[in-house]
Formats: structure tokens, C-alpha cells, sequence
């Protein structure tokens, strides 16, 4: 490969360009961070007007399943990591096997999410709006954490869904990665670990703050 | 350089439309992007111009309040999001960032095309919100009025501005990286032009603010489609909350508006005094502080919402520590130009403007940061004419400022500098006409956003109005001038006001590779000999 | 390659870990109360931006950008929660139609 192929045009050297692909992708994730940011100062002042009420609502969230998500997002994390590790040693073959896992695992988190998850509150009338199922003092309180619920797991699984379309781009492209160039699966790599991070924020905010003390 | 063997300018560089619409070259985008923002300009400044014209009688002249809302919606909209916000970084920001920066592009040049879609896409939404019906909201949108009563296109107005707000992560993102990884060799921190730095530092806003929008005018949608949302206070949610969010992102954006002009005149003025910038490093952090420090005083536009005393109180002091840096701007300018060899082209005319009319959009900002003044003052005209002096009178000055200084090197032609004069001084009377009045208007207690007024508010109204009529007569003389230039202006050579930065040491205008050899740099900007006269060849 | 697994497979690990930690301080440790959760939240970021996202091999840059990120947040949530954590609020009557 030419020098001239190695890198575009802007750049003096290929490794410039692995340092801006890098950092480009480093503030990208800070903006991704700030927008969340309104979702949770949303549910510091959702929680603020009446805690009792908004923790009761958040009980008549599905534990095991928001537990089994976390497990199922970590491990992709885990496993994409051993992706990238196996190409930054040259195993093309054993990226694409484990990039193929960590696919199946965020899809198998959408699945149990939206699939079951969503189905089951919506089947108990969790939605909010007139039709609201809880009843009682906790209602009001209860309908400002479901609308909390619904617009942040809605936000975070939109994110899944555009990272397993990356990462199937990579496993369709392995063809062009080897040891020494493979910025993209990398720069993918930091976007599928920061989706991981935000859930990381989400779970506790969802399902276990509200059952605590 | 034998003319032969100069390589093509970036203008030469295909003539069809398609290599334009799918060029990554900074410099093509730059002026598309001129272009559109122009587009924009003279719509919002129509949408002023039936204001104006509203509040010559004081009964109103347009027949309708609603109407009015509409007007004064659009011309918020359109302005802020479509012209001031995108209009340096974008334009002037493009072309010259990696010029100065003795690059050869953008580190990413496509997605600075993409960002240039965007916000056509959102431009385009943004008309068709204004046009098919209109907003009556403000462009700020408040809840509960966007998210329950009102009755025009909000969805239409947030998807766009949505987009928008997307095409300036995009550009912000874009800066930034470029300006860490693209610098030439030589290049370092404190080498770099002014210019650069406020780039630097709008882009910080850009891109840590404008999520935050995004997201809140998603939480409005949400609301708005659903009829249930967290700023509802039926159910326990605080409209307060729309409001923080919505000033999180727009106080800084305030800066977003101005910082990149402080850089446009910061280039001009040693220039034009064939100085060196008085207190470099001063000016460059001071840069970085605005744009820091304004991410912590947002509160100042909520005094009277309701927000609790102690709250009000830490963003009062915290709005005092902003106007430091500004300040410290303002002096080092002034202590440029101490002592200098002053030309006054059409450029410093503008830029001297830039600094009187600055000077008093941010002290009377410092009267609606004080608690107990604001009380008295929030609501009227005189934030209407706060803003304007700063937003207008600093902005839409530094733009124009800028468009002139760097016309030759963008067009390779020369404007005609005495027309240049002209629309310099028109425009800086025209503006005193129209916003000064507006603020003894609000001092004696006119309130902004009404369709009509008391009589004996008319004598200021009319002089407002007729200040409008001047303006826009100086906004259209460049419009005329500049596209004569075009064809008729004379050739312009490299560097025809003997400026310093890299920019001026390419052709004018700049071939499509920027620099046939990469330059390296070996000393510190603007170093400028006083002897040294304007070299007009 | 192994001992890159390796750590990954101790990163993982604690990550699990620390998972369990924060269902102990949710339902075990009631003491702890949601304090402890936060903490234990904290920590699991940082985790995953150091063990999975090699925060700790990358150069100033991108520590600049992670850092303002965090910053940022700190200046929305801290500064935007100053205002409904120190209002007063005054008793008012709700009259349902």
C-alpha cells in the first residue's frame, strides 16, 4: 500500500488520522453525555417534587428483567472488547466471532426490553395518562417516573439500535482490517461501551433507587 | 511563482453544480453555507422589518396580535438559529480555520458537508413551520404554552431546530478535533491566531450545549404528542425545568453569538493599527473563560419565574464574574489601537463600531444581572435592546467586519472601498436609531412581545421604526456592492492589506490544496512594524 | 493476546462484582440507603472507561474531552438542581372539576 492510500489527504501521517478518528470519537461521546443530561436532571426534579410517590412507581418496574439487561449489556461490552483485541492481533476471524456475539447480545437486551419488557408494563396500564393503572396518593408521582421510564429506556434503546448497525458494519467490512489499521473498529468499539455506560446510570435511576432504604 | 504553474484556485476547481453539492473542500462549503445563511438573514430581517412597521401607530398596524406573535416568533427563530448562531463559525470559520491553521482541510471533510444538509434540511422545516401556519411562542418556547395550548407548528419548529442543533455538534466537533490534531508545523498553543482560539471556544459551547437543547425539545415533544411529560405540573412536573434546560443551552449560545466575533475583530484591529495584539495570552484566555463561565449563569433569565432566592442570588454574583473577560477584550482592543498608525477601511470601520456598540450591550447587561434592576427591567424593551446592541450592534457587525477584511482572499476580487465606508457608517447610525430609543422605551416601562402600546410611547416607536428603515437600506447596500465586486471588482493579490497569518501568504483565492508546500511556522502572530504601510498593489 | 484476555476477563469480573455490590446496597444494606447505589454506579463508569474504552492508554486530548464531559454534567445537574432543592414552597389548594 502506497503512502498516499495510507491516509487522506488532510492528514500528515496514518497515525494522525488513528488520533483524530480517536478524539473525534471521545467528543462525540461527551456531547452523547450532555444529552443525556437533561433525562437526568429531569428525574432529580421528577423525584424532588414527591419521592414517595415517584419510588412507587418505580416498584412496578420488572427487577429481574432490567437486572438480566445489565448483565447481557455487560458482557457485550466484554466480548466486543475481545474482538478488538483479537484483530489488534491479527485474528480477523476471531474479531468477526466475537463482534458476532457482542451483536447478539445488545439485540438480545432490544428483544427483552421492547419485546417483553414494554409489553408487560404496557399490558398493566403503566403508561401515563388518564388511563394510568396506579390509583391513589402515589398517582401523580407515579406517572412523572413512567413518563421518565418510557422517554429514557425509549432514548437508550434508539442509541442500541443505531450501535448494532455499527457493529454490523464492522462485521461486514472485516475484509479491510488488519493488525496495524483498524481505527474503526475501535472508534465503534468506544460507542458500544459508552451505550454500556449510560445504562450503567439508567439501571440504578430505574429500578433500584426507588427500592432502596 | 510562474502564473502557469500556480495551481487552479479552489473556485476553478469544477464549474458544474454537482461540484459544488458533493464538495468536502472547506473553502466550497464555507460558501455555501454563505449562501444559505444570507438566505436567512434578510427572511428574519423582513419578519423585523413588519415589527417595526407594526409599532409605528401605537393601535398596531398589521391588524392582528396574532399575527404579531407569529412575526416577532419567526424573526427569533430564524435569526438566532439560522443566522447568528451558524453565521461566523460556519462561514468565516470554515474557510479560514484551516488555512490559519496551515492545514489542508478539516480533520473530517465530510462530515462538514454533512453538517452543511443539516441545516438545509432544517432550514427548509423551519419554513415550513414559519410559513404553513407559524409559531406564536417566542423562540424560547416555554412550557406550558408550547406543550399544552399552543396552537401553531411547534413540532415543525423543535424537529428543526433539532437538526440544527445537530449540523452545530457537527461543525463544533469538527473545529475542535481539527485545531488539536491539524496545526502546521510550528504551529503551537500561542502561536495561533485570535481567530482560532475564539473558534476553539464556540466550538466548546457547540458541542457541550446544543445536546442539551436537543434533548429538551425532544422532552417538549414528547409532552407535546403525548400530553404528559416532566414539565407538566398537573402531575408534580416542573415547568421551571424547561426553562433551565432551555437557558443552559441559550445563555451560553448568547456566547456562541458573540465569541467568534471577538476573534473576527481581534484579526482586524492590530491589522488596521499595524500593531501587535496588545495582551495576546490575556485575550485568548480570557476566551476560554466566556465560554466556561457562561455555562454557570443561565439563572439571570429567571429571576422572576419563580426560582428559589438563594438560587437567584448565586447565579446574580455568578453573571457579574462573565462580564471579566469581556472587559478585559474590550481593553486590550482599545490598548492596540493606543498609539497605532489607524487606517480606517471598511473593516476597522466596522470593527470600531463592533466595540462602542459591545461595550454597551454588555454593560446593561450587567443592570439586568443585578437582582433588584431586573425586577424593574425584565420584560421590557430594555432586554430588547440589550440584546440587539450585543447580538446586532457586536455580531452582525463582526460578521460583516469580517466578510470584507477576508473578500479578497474568499472571492479574489477587491470591494469598492468607498461603498464599503458607506455601509459601514449607515449601518452604524441606522442601528443607534432604532435600538437606543428602545431602550428609554424600557426604562419607562414598555413591554417587549405586545402588538400595541400606549400613546405616549409613539415618538420613540417611530424613531425605532425609521432607525429600521436606515438599517435595512445598510444591510442591502453590501448585498448590491459585493455581488457587483464579483464580476467587476479589481483582481486582489495575496495579501492586499499586508496582514499577518498564514491565510494571507496562499493566493488569493486559495487553490483547492490550500498551500502547494506545507508551511512551517517560526514565530508569534501579529507581528506587525509600525512603519510599514498598506500595500494596495 | 493473553494477557490482554486476561484483564479483560478481570474487568468483566468486577464489573460483575460490582453489580452484585449495588444490589447488596439496595436491598442488604439499607443503611447504606441510595447513597451507597450512587457510589456504586460511580464507580462502574469509571470502570468500563478505563477497563473497556482504554481510557488510561490514550493522551491528553482525550482525557480533555472525558474530563469536560464529566465537568459539564457536573455543572448542569449541580447548578440546575440548586433551584428546586432550596425553593420554598408555599401551601396552595388544588380544586379538581
Amino acid at each position: 500500500m502506497s503512502d498516499a492510500e495510507a491516509h487522506e489527504f488532510q492528514f500528515g501521517s496514518a497515525e494522525r488520522q488513528h488520533e483524530a478518528a480517536i478524539s473525534g470519537m471521545w467528543l462525540f461521546l461527551a456531547t452523547e453525555a450532555l444529552f443525556f443530561g437533561p433525562i437526568f436532571l429531569s428525574w432529580i426534579y421528577a423525584r424532588h417534587a414527591d419521592p414517595s410517590a415517584f419510588d412507587a412507581g418505580s416498584r412496578h418496574t420488572a427487577l429481574m428483567i432490567g437486572l438480566t439487561n445489565t448483565g447481557l449489556l455487560l458482557a457485550s461490552s466484554f466480548t466486543y472488547s475481545v474482538g478488538l483485541a483479537c484483530i489488534a492481533f491479527g485474528s480477523r476471524r476471531g474479531m468477526v466471532i466475537w463482534l458476532a456475539i457482542a451483536w447478539a447480545l445488545g439485540a438480545a437486551f432490544i428483544g427483552l426490553k421492547f419485546g417483553v419488557e414494554w409489553r408487560m408494563d404496557l399490558k398493566e396500564g403503566l403508561f401515563p395518562g388518564p388511563n394510568f393503572a396506579i390509583h391513589g396518593p402515589a398517582r401523580s408521582g407515579a406517572q412523572l417516573f413512567f413518563a421518565f421510564y418510557f422517554f429514557g429506556t425509549a432514548l437508550h434503546g434508539l442509541h442500541l439500535v443505531v450501535g448494532l448497525g455499527l457493529v454490523a458494519w464492522i462485521i461486514f467490512q472485516a475484509e479491510r482490517f488488519t493488525a496495524e489499521r483498524h481505527s474503526p473498529v475501535r472508534v465503534v468499539g468506544l460507542y458500544w461501551t459508552f451505550i454500556d455506560i449510560i445504562w450503567l446510570v439508567l439501571f440504578p435511576l430505574i429500578y433500584l433507587i426507588g427500592r432502596a432504604s | 511563482m510562474n502564473p502557469s504553474a500556480a495551481p487552479a484556485s479552489y473556485l476553478d476547481d469544477g464549474h458544474t453544480l454537482r461540484s459544488w453539492l458533493f464538495t468536502t473542500d472547506h473553502k466550497r462549503i464555507a460558501i455555501l453555507y454563505i449562501g444559505a445563511i444570507t438566505f436567512f438573514f434578510f427572511v428574519g430581517g423582513f419578519a423585523a422589518f413588519l415589527i417595526r412597521y407594526n409599532l409605528l401607530s401605537p393601535k398596531g398596524l398589521i391588524g392582528s396580535a396574532e399575527t404579531y406573535n407569529r412575526l416577532f416568533s419567526m424573526h427569533g427563530i430564524l435569526m438566532v438559529w439560522f443566522f447568528l448562531v451558524p453565521a461566523v463559525p460556519v462561514t468565516l470559520g470554515n474557510f479560514l480555520a484551516p488555512l490559519m491553521l496551515g492545514a489542508r482541510d478539516l480533520a473530517f471533510p465530510r462530515l462538514n458537508l454533512l453538517s452543511w444538509y443539516l441545516f438545509m434540511v432544517a432550514g427548509v422545516v423551519a419554513l415550513y413551520a414559519v410559513v404553513g401556519g407559524g409559531v406564536d411562542t417566542g423562540w424560547t418556547f416555554y412550557t406550558p404554552l408550547t406543550s399544552f395550548y399552543s396552537k401553531g407548528h411547534v413540532i415543525a419548529a423543535v424537529v428543526a431546530i433539532f437538526i440544527a442543533g445537530f449540523s452545530s455538534i457537527a461543525t463544533g466537533l469538527n473545529f475542535i478535533v481539527t485545531i488539536h490534531k491539524l496545526r502546521a508545523p510550528g504551529m503551537t498553543w500561542y502561536r495561533m491566531p485570535v481567530f482560532l482560539w475564539s473558534l476553539y471556544a464556540t466550538s466548546v459551547i457547540l458541542v457541550l450545549a446544543t445536546p442539551v437543547l436537543a434533548m429538551t425539545l425532544l422532552l417538549l415533544a414528547f409532552e407535546r404528542i403525548f400530553g404528559i411529560g416532566v414539565f407538566d405540573p398537573k402531575i408534580g412536573g416542573d415547568p421551571l425545568l424547561f426553562q433551565h434546560l432551555f437557558w443552559f443551552y441559550s445563555h451560553p449560545a448568547v456566547y456562541v453569538m458573540i465569541l467568534p466575533g471577538f476573534g473576527v475583530i481581534s484579526e482586524i484591529i492590530p491589522a488596521f493599527s499595524r500593531k501587535e495584539l496588545f495582551g495576546y495570552k490575556f485575550v485568548v484566555w480570557a476566551s476560554i473563560a466566556i465560554a466556561v463561565i457562561g455555562f454557570l449563569v443561565w439563572g439571570h433569565h429567571m429571576f422572576v419565574a419563580g426560582t428559589s432566592l438563594f438560587s437567584a442570588l448565586v447565579f446574580s454574583l455568578l453573571s457579574y464574574m462573565v462580564a471579566v473577560p469581556s472587559a478585559i477584550k474590550v481593553f486590550n482592543w482599545i490598548g492596540t489601537m493606543h498609539k497605532g498608525y489607524i487606517h480606517f477601511d471598511a473593516p476597522m470601520l466596522y470593527a470600531i463600531g463592533f466595540i462602542g456598540l459591545f461595550t454597551t450591550g454588555g454593560l446593561t447587561g450587567l443592570f439586568l444581572a443585578a437582582l433588584a434592576a431586573d425586577v424593574h427591567l425584565t420584560q421590557t424593551y430594555f432586554v430588547v435592546a440589550h440584546f440587539h446592541y450585543v447580538m446586532v450592534g457586536g455580531m452582525v457587525s463582526a460578521y460583516f467586519a469580517g466578510i470584507h477584511f477576508w473578500w479578497p482572499k474568499m472571492t479574489g476580487r477587491l470591494y469598492p472601498e468607498m461603498w464599503g465606508r458607506a455601509g459601514a457608517i449607515i449601518i452604524f447610525v441606522g442601528f443607534n436609531l432604532t435600538f437606543f430609543p428602545q431602550f428609554l422605551l424600557g426604562y419607562l416601562g414598555m413591554p417587549r412581545r405586545y402588538f400595541a402600546y400606549p400613546q405616549h410611547f409613539e415618538a420613540l416607536n417611530l424613531l425605532s421604526s425609521a432607525g429600521a428603515l436606515t438599517l435595512a437600506v445598510g444591510y442591502i447596500l453590501p448585498l448590491g456592492y459585493l455581488t457587483w465586486s464579483l464580476f467587476y471588482g479589481e483582481r486582489a493579490s495575496a495579501n492586499p492589506w499586508g496582514a499577518t497569518g498564514l491565510e494571507w501568504t496562499t493566493p488569493s483565492p486559495p487553490p483547492t490544496e490550500n498551500f502547494a508546500v506545507t508551511p512551517i511556522v517560526t514565530e508569534e502572530p501579529y507581528q506587525y512594524r509600525q512603519a510599514e504601510t498598506v500595500n494596495h498593489e | 493476546m493473553t494477557a490482554v484476555i486476561v484483564r479483560l476477563v478481570a474487568v468483566a469480573s468486577l464489573m460483575f462484582a460490582l453489580l452484585a455490590a449495588e444490589l447488596a446496597a439496595t436491598f442488604a444494606f439499607p443503611g447504606w440507603g441510595r447513597g451507597g447505589v450512587a457510589i456504586v454506579a460511580a464507580t462502574m463508569v469509571g470502570v468500563a472507561a478505563v477497563g473497556f474504552m482504554d481510557l488510561g492508554q490514550e493522551g491528553a486530548t482525550v482525557w480533555l474531552f472525558a474530563a469536560a464531559a464529566a465537568l459539564w454534567l457536573i455543572i448542569l445537574l449541580g447548578l440546575g438542581s440548586l433551584d428546586p432543592l432550596t425553593r420554598t414552597l408555599y401551601l396552595t389548594i388544588n380544586i379538581t372539576p
